[in-house]
């Protein structure tokens, strides 16, 4: 079969992988979450190239347990455990360097002036450096509730943790990385 | 830092809004389909990892069946020993008192029970686990042979010659055992003859 020409090809393709007992579209499932489970991926990775290839393991995974897909009573917040998990592995391979180290300045705003758009990469630079110095569940909690949507009860069954606890260490990471700023950023 | 919350509030939203490349959904749907359906269920996926791993899986399984091969050459051997002795000890053709309805594989229909299986079995005894083995495979040709046969029941005539020698008295008992029903006999009519006819000594006195 030659290569495909459009998601609709490849869609009556993988029509045809769907198991007896499941009635699981992956084509709909890959073009309903991939962009969701894309930004998860990647507030963690901060890599697009790796954050992409998470989310294609992420739909592999689904592939070799789609005998249990019928069973899965939130699909969305499942997709998003295991694109969260294998983000968490991914992140322990790669170096920093293999970030994206122009993010912080494409966030400054292009209508300033260079020098101003510099301080503001730096200032954005300062805020990603703190993020990474949060202990991990107060990070992992504020990278989540960044996805607006994720509420704070998904974000729990995504972590493993009750809705008090992930509202308590939201509340915490915000202050302490305020604080952290405020204080001038880190050493 | 001035106003650090803004800050915060920006580096979340660029990460949330981060754009997604163009083409995923297409790469990532030719990547499942050209993905082999083998490795979806995989269950010798283990055999391939590489290095130590694959050095120490081999191994142990290697272990694993000598170990196995030799034990079942054991029991093998402990198992067949009864058979050859039982083969060997008889010539073809004279099959001592019915030994020859005994030998149990020919029909495994007909399970080879009673008494006739005791002999061959304790000639040689079988490895224990062998030996286990069998029995639970076949609990029913292995009878417990030690036990005696229960006693049967008294026929009416015991019953009633036991009731005769313990209760009744010797004269009944007599009266069964022909010699002494005779010296009982005799007996009875030594004293009726001295009671109705005494001695002569006395009709002698009285006709004097």
């Amino acid at each position: 079969m030659g290569p495909m020409a459009s998601i609709e090809e490849c869609s009556l393709v993988l029509s045809s992988i769907k198991s007896e007992g499941s009635e699981i579209d992956l084509a709909a499932l890959v073009e309903t979450y991939s962009a969701l489970l894309f930004r998860v991926t990647y507030s963690l990775l901060r890599s697009r190239a790796e954050a992409e290839d998470v989310v294609q393991d992420v739909f592999v995974r689904v592939l070799e347990h789609q005998q249990s897909l019928p069973a899965v009573r939130d699909m969305r917040v499942w997709l998003i455990r295991i694109a969260w998990n294998l983000a968490i592995d991914r992140r322990r391979r790669i170096r920093p360097e293999q970030m994206d180290t122009a993010f912080a300045e494409t966030l400054a705003a292009t209508s300033i002036s260079v020098e101003k758009a510099l301080d503001e990469a730096q200032r954005m630079q300062a805020v990603l450096r703190e993020l990474e110095r949060l202990p991990k569940a107060e990070r992992h909690i504020l990278l989540l509730s960044s996805l607006e949507e994720l509420d704070t009860r998904e974000i729990a069954n995504v972590l493993g943790r009750t809705e008090s606890a992930v509202r308590a260490l939201l509340f915490r990471a915000r202050t302490r990385l305020r604080e952290r700023l405020e204080k001038g950023g880190s050493k | 830092m001035k106003n650090p919350e803004e800050a915060i509030e920006k580096v979340l939203a660029g990460l949330r809004d981060a754009p997604v490349p163009d083409g995923m959904e297409r790469r990532i749907l030719r990547a499942l389909e050209d993905r082999p359906p083998s490795q979806s269920h995989a269950p010798w996926r283990w055999l391939f990892v590489s290095g130590y791993k694959t050095v120490a899986v081999c191994g142990i399984a290697l272990v694993a069946c000598a170990l196995m091969l030799a034990f079942s050459t054991t029991s093998m051997r402990h198992s067949n020993k009864p058979a050859k002795l039982r083969a060997n000890s008889h010539p073809p053709g004279s099959h001592p008192s019915g030994l020859a309805k005994a030998d149990p594989p020919s029909d495994k229909s007909i399970p080879a029970k009673g008494i006739l299986a005791v002999p061959v079995q304790s000639s040689r005894p079988m490895h224990r686990a062998a030996l286990h083995r069998a029995q639970v495979a076949e609990p029913e040709a292995h009878p417990a042979v030690s036990f005696p046969p229960p006693p049967l029941p008294l026929t009416r005539q015991e019953r009633l010659l036991l009731r005769v020698v313990n209760n009744r008295p010797p004269v009944e008992l007599a009266e069964l055992i022909p010699a002494r029903k005779a010296a009982r006999d005799e007996q009875e009519r030594v004293e009726f003859e001295r009671f109705f006819y005494p001695p002569d000594d006395g009709k002698t006195n009285t006709a004097q």
